[in-house]
């Protein structure tokens, strides 16, 4: 056990946020959020995603294989992402409607990629040193990935609360304001990129934490 | 024939941009264009993946897997088709080039774990897999997709490196700028759908 801290929890949640701190993991929080209910169905997907291939391809670090590893890297979140669109399309097909292309494509999220392929470059700065001294430890890596996800979750339900309940008066598809027109512009990918810039620099001024990546000019 | 192909190609560059048009590639996008060459070696990659990978997927999609084609009714397998065939060719092209051309493998060995799986590739052939364009059409508005991402994220690249350069409140210096950024950038091209 390598890399646990007593402060991964609030590091990979609130200081080093893969959305709002570190830019992972945007097309999600982007497109599903306009429904509370598909951004809570999708986080649900991105997490087990998460922990199932940070998990597998922690195992298959240690056979020092690196087609392997790309393989599991690439097998897991397809499998999970056809596995998740049949049983939604057999016993919830309004969801699976509703999600439309967002569903296979969180296979393809780069929270995914940052917080589990690539573990091995523990020195790589445009990755933010987000894995440094992760390894290929498996509990680390549940950990991790648990961590992290439930960082990015958290970001998608605020901004889903937002957007759903300013743009369209309901909350979880239940009416909240009655007789309220909505705020369009919240609907649109503009609002949401814009609403997570507002919680970004929030969150910033609250925490104090610089939120520069890697390649940004520090001024 | 001219004229329409224009009028594709404006579709293609403003009110479908796959980057802040239906925000498919946002994801990468953001992550590479923090300089203006990464957002080239980047967009170049996925021109020539979406476009080889449409070349393959479209048959065995549309005359394989399509229940449309009456030969088997297993469209449940589309999305791991796709991935695999682009992360196949990422693979594939990676090995070539870092076999045969180093310096050029230097250049994108910092983004071939995000080309494995891409929000943007995926997405291109997953709404040309679906339209029933033809063959030909598909594979040129693929193509034309991928070139549009690859003029955004240029674009959006000098965007953050004039906003870099700028003196900002400390609350919004680093990433919360961008997504502001991003933000009016996708407003900017949602106006032009309305005009």
């Amino acid at each position: 056990m390598t890399f646990i801290k007593s402060d991964i929890i609030t590091e990979n949640i609130i200081k080093r946020n893969p959305v709002i701190s570190l830019l992972f993991g945007v097309y999600p929080v982007v497109a599903v959020t306009v429904s509370l209910r598909n951004a809570v169905t999708i986080s649900e997907i991105i997490i087990i995603i998460m922990i199932l291939t940070g998990v597998i391809t922690a195992i298959t670090d240690r056979l020092h294989n690196t087609a392997l590893t790309v393989s599991v890297y690439i097998t897991i979140p397809a499998l999970t992402v056809m596995t998740a669109e049949a049983i939604l399309y057999t016993y919830y097909p309004e969801s699976y409607t509703s999600l439309g292309i967002s569903l296979p494509l969180a296979a393809t999220g780069t929270v995914i990629t940052a917080y589990t392929i690539q573990k091995r470059n523990n020195t790589d700065t445009k990755n933010n040193g987000i894995n440094n001294g992760i390894g290929n430890d498996i509990l680390s890596s549940l950990i991790h990935t648990a961590t992290a996800g439930v960082g990015f979750a958290a970001v998608m339900i605020i901004v889903a609360t937002v957007r759903e309940l300013f743009g369209r008066g309901t909350l979880y598809d239940i009416v909240i304001f009655n007789d309220y027109s909505g705020i369009p512009f919240l609907l649109m990918p503009a609002g949401a990129l814009i609403l997570l810039g507002i919680i970004s620099a929030v969150m910033q001024a609250v925490t104090g934490h610089d939120f520069v990546r890697g390649g940004e000019r520090r001024q | 024939m001219t004229a329409d192909l224009i009028i594709v190609v404006c579709g293609l560059i403003f009110a479908d941009s796959i980057i802040f048009g239906s925000v498919l590639g946002i994801d990468t996008a953001l992550l590479f264009t923090d300089k203006p060459r990464r957002a080239l070696v980047f967009g170049a990659s996925v021109i020539i993946i979406a476009t080889l990978s449409d070349i393959i997927t479209y048959p065995l999609y549309n005359y394989i897997l399509s229940p449309a084609s009456g030969a088997y009714d297993i469209a449940y397998l589309r999305t791991a088709l796709f991935i695999a065939v682009s992360a196949g060719l990422t693979y594939g092209i990676s090995i070539i080039l870092k076999r045969f051309y180093t310096p050029l493998y230097g250049e994108i060995k910092g983004c071939t774990y995000y080309l494995y799986s891409n929000g943007a590739i995926l997405g291109i052939l997953i709404t040309y897999s679906d339209r029933n364009i033809g063959y030909g059409m598909s594979v040129l508005y693929s193509f034309l997709s991928a070139v549009a991402a690859l003029f955004a994220m240029i674009l959006f690249a000098d965007i953050r490196s004039r906003i870099a350069s700028e003196k900002q409140p400390a609350a919004f210096r680093g990433v919360p700028s961008v997504l502001l950024a991003a933000g009016l950038a996708a407003m900017a091209f949602s106006c032009v759908i309305l005009l």
